[in-house]
C-alpha cells in the first residue's frame, strides 16, 4: 500500500531522517514510536507529501507520491497533523464537509451525494449532538473526533495521524483508538499513526516502527520491538516488561530512568 | 433526549441558513436603496418619480443627462470599485491567514500609485496614460513582491514581509517625488484619496469586462480559500496545490486592485475592513463570506461617494478620506457588538 525506500530529509542541511525504509500492507495497523525529535512527525509529513524528502523515494500503491497529482493522493491518503485549527465559527459538520473537497472539482459546491458521506463519518465517530456545535467549543477529544471525522471524508483508503491523542485523557484516548479501530476492522482501512503511549501503540497496532535519531532502529509485530534491550538503548529507560491477559501483546511498567553519564552531569550541576 | 437535541440541531442550521439569507437580502435592498440615493443626490437634487419619468419618456432632456450621463456611469463605478477592492482583500486574507491583509499589502497599491505619480509629476502631458500605467506599476510592483517571496515555493510569513518591504521602498520613491514636486502636488492629491469625480461610461466600460472576470475566479476558489483557512498542511492534505492557490488568489487579487486603482485612483480602506464586516455579519464559509464582501464593497463605496459629493457641495472631497473618517467607527461599532469575534 504505501512503501518508502531510502528516505532521508534535511531542515537546512541538517538531516532529521535518514535512510529510512518501511513497508506498509493495505489493512494493517503500524504506528511509529520513539524519543521527542527523533523525526516521526517528519517522517509523516514526507510519506504524506506533505514535505519534500532530500532522497529516497514514498509509493503509494506502487507511484511516487511526489509525482501523483496533490488531489489525487488526496483521494486515497489522508493526514492529520499534530496541530489543527479552525475558524472560529466553524461547526463539525462545516468541517467534516470539508473532508469532501478532495472530491469536488475546485468550483463546485457539495451535493446530495456529499451529505450522506458527511453524515456517515459524524455518525461513525459518534458526533451526531455535536454536529452543529462550533468546533473551537468542544473538548480536546471532541475536536480530536472531529476531525478524525473530516479526514474519514476524505473516503481515503490510508489514514496518517500525528499523535491522535495527545493531549486527551485516558478515556478519551482509549475512545480514539477504539474509534481508529472500528474504522480499521470495518472499512479496512490502513492506518500509520505516531503514538507516544507505548503501551496503547502495543494493544493497537499490528506493526511498529522504532525510529530514533532519524535512523529506524527495528521493526516487528510488539512483542518483537517493545523488548527491555529497545527501551533501554532508545528511551534510555529501565523497565519491567510483562503480557496482556487477553491479547497476549507484551505491556511495559517503566521503573526509572537509566543513570548513565549524561544524567549524572545533571544532577551534579543542579546539586 | 437525542431527538430533542437532534430537532435543536436542525432548527440551528436552519436559523443559520435563514440569517446568512435575511444577511443578504438585507445587504442588496441596501445597496440599491443607495444607488437610486446616489442617481437622486449630488449638485441639483431630483426626486425618484423625476428620475423615472426622464428616463423613461425622456420629455426632461437636463435629468435625463445628468443622471444618464453623470450620476449613473459615477454609481456604477462606485459599484465595481467597491466590490472589486473587497473582494481583492477577502482572497488576500485566505491566503495570507493575517486580519491585517489588505490589497495594499502585496504592493499593487503602492507600485500603482508611484508610477501615476511620476507620470502626473513629471510627464504632465502624458496623464491621459495614468490609469494603463498604474495598473502595469501596480501589477510590476507585485510581481516584484512574489519573486522577493519565492524560494522554493512561497511561505505566507515571506509574502508578507516582501510585501512591507517593497511597499516601503516604493513608498518611499513616492515621498521623494512629492517632496520634490511639491508645487505640483496639489493635481494629484485628489487622485491619491481616491475620487470617483468626471468619470463617465468609458471608465465603465473599461472597467467592466476585467472586473467581470476577477470576481468570476474569486467566487469559483471559494472552496481553495475555505480549505487555506485550515492551514497549509491541512490544505495540502485536501488536495489544494498551495503554490499555485496562493499565485492565483494573489494575482486575481492584485489584478482587481489594479484595475480599480487603476481608474478611480488610492482607495485603502475598503479592502481592509469590509472582509471582515462581512465575516462578522455572514461567518468565515468564503462560499458566503465572499460574495457578501463584494455587496459591502459597493454599498461601502457608493455611500461614501454620496457623502463625499453633498456635504460640502459644490466642493467635492476625496471618497478614500470619507471612508476612513464614516467607516472606522463603524467597523468598531460591529467589533465590540458582536462578541467572540477576534478570539
Ligand atoms: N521546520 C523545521 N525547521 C528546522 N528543524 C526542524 C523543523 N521541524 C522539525 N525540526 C527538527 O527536526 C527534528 C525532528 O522533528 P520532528 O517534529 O519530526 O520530531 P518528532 O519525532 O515528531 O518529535 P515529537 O515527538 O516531539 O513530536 C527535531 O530535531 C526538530 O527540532
Ligand atoms: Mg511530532
Amino acid at each position: 500500500m504505501i512503501s518508502a525506500k531510502g528516505l532521508s530529509v534535511a531542515y537546512d542541511k541538517k538531516n532529521v531522517v535518514s535512510n529510512f525504509t518501511m513497508d506498509i500492507k493495505e489493512g494493517e495497523i503500524v504506528s511509529i514510536i520513539g524519543p521527542n525529535g527523533s523525526g516521526k512527525s517528519t517522517l509523516l509529513k514526507v510519506i504524506s507529501r506533505l514535505m519534500n524528502a532530500s532522497n529516497g523515494v514514498t509509493y503509494l500503491e506502487g507511484n511516487d507520491v511526489h509525482r501523483l497529482p496533490t488531489k489525487e493522493v488526496a483521494k486515497k491518503l489522508a493526514i492529520l497533523g499534530q496541530h489543527n485549527h479552525s475558524p472560529s465559527d466553524c461547526t463539525v459538520r462545516d468541517l467534516v464537509a470539508y473532508g469532501r473537497v478532495p472530491h469536488k472539482q475546485w468550483y463546485e459546491f457539495s451535493n446530495y451525494d456529499d451529505n450522506s458521506i458527511v453524515d456517515w463519518a459524524i455518525s461513525v465517530t459518534g458526533l451526531q449532538e455535536f454536529e452543529h456545535r462550533c468546533v473551537t467549543t468542544l473538548s480536546g477529544g471532541e475536536r480530536q473526533r472531529a476531525w478524525v471525522a473530516m479526514a474519514l471524508a476524505q473516503k481515503t483508503k490510508v489514514l496518517i495521524l500525528d499523535e491522535p491523542t495527545t493531549y486527551l485523557d485516558v478515556s478519551h484516548q482509549l475512545e480514539v483508538m477504539e474509534l481508529l479501530k472500528k474504522i480499521n476492522e470495518e472499512y479496512k482501512m490502513t492506518i500509520i499513526m505516531v503514538l507516544h503511549d507505548l503501551n496503547q501503540a502495543s494493544k493497537y497496532s499490528d506493526r511498529m516502527y522504532v525510529i530514533n535519531k532519524g535512523k529506524l532502529v527495528m521493526q516487528g509485530c510488539p512483542s518483537e520491538v517493545i523488548t527491555k534491550k529497545m527501551l533501554r538503548d532508545v528511551y534510555k529507560i529501565d523497565a519491567h516488561i510483562s503480557a496482556d491477559q487477553v491479547s497476549g501483546k507484551p505491556l511495559f511498567f517503566p521503573l526509572g530512568l537509566l543513570k548513565n553519564k549524561d544524567t549524572k552531569e545533571m544532577k551534579s550541576k543542579i546539586v | 433526549m437525542q431527538s430533542q437535541s437532534a430537532k435543536y440541531a436542525q432548527f440551528a442550521v436552519r436559523k443559520r441558513l435563514a440569517k446568512r439569507i435575511g444577511i443578504f437580502i438585507a445587504e442588496i435592498s441596501l445597496l440599491v436603496i443607495l444607488a437610486v440615493i446616489s442617481l437622486r443626490f449630488g449638485s441639483v437634487r431630483f426626486s425618484t418619480g423625476e428620475i423615472i419619468n426622464a428616463l423613461i419618456d425622456g420629455s426632461d432632456s437636463t435629468i435625463r443627462t445628468i443622471v444618464v450621463n453623470i450620476r449613473m456611469p459615477r454609481t456604477a463605478l462606485a459599484i465595481l470599485v467597491g466590490a472589486s477592492l473587497a473582494t481583492s482583500g477577502a482572497l488576500l486574507q485566505a491566503v495570507l491567514r493575517n486580519p491585517l491583509a489588505s490589497p495594499g499589502l502585496i504592493g499593487v497599491i503602492a507600485g500603482a500609485s508611484l508610477s501615476a505619480i511620476t507620470i502626473m509629476l513629471l510627464f504632465p502631458a502624458l496623464t491621459v496614460l495614468v490609469p494603463f500605467i498604474a495598473f502595469i506599476g501596480g501589477l510590476v510592483s507585485t510581481l516584484l513582491v512574489f519573486t522577493l517571496a519565492w524560494k522554493k515555493g512561497m511561505s505566507i510569513i515571506r509574502i508578507i514581509l516582501a510585501g512591507v518591504a517593497v511597499n516601503a521602498m516604493l513608498g518611499g520613491g513616492t515621498s521623494l517625488l512629492s517632496v520634490l514636486y511639491s508645487d505640483r502636488i496639489q493635481g494629484v492629491i485628489m487622485w491619491l484619496n481616491g475620487t470617483l469625480a468626471g468619470k463617465s461610461w468609458d471608465q465603465v466600460k473599461l472597467l467592466l469586462p476585467y472586473v467581470a472576470v476577477g470576481l468570476l475566479v474569486a467566487v469559483l476558489s471559494v472552496n481553495v480559500a475555505n480549505s487555506l483557512q485550515l492551514g497549509d498542511e491541512a490544505a495540502k492534505n485536501l488536495g489544494v496545490r498551495l503554490n499555485l492557490a496562493r499565485i492565483v488568489l494573489c494575482s486575481t487579487a492584485a489584478f482587481l486592485t489594479g484595475i480599480s486603482v487603476a481608474v478611480v485612483g488610492i482607495i485603502g480602506f475598503v479592502g481592509l475592513i469590509v472582509p471582515h464586516v462581512s465575516r462578522l455579519l455572514v461567518g468565515s464559509d468564503y462560499r458566503f463570506m465572499l460574495p457578501s464582501s463584494a455587496i459591502l464593497g459597493a454599498v461601502l463605496l457608493v455611500s461614501a461617494d454620496i457623502v463625499a459629493r453633498t456635504v460640502f457641495s459644490p466642493i467635492e472631497l476625496p471618497v478614500g478620506v470619507i471612508m476612513a473618517v464614516l467607516g472606522g467607527p463603524f467597523f468598531l461599532y460591529l467589533l465590540r457588538k458582536v462578541r467572540g469575534y477576534g478570539h
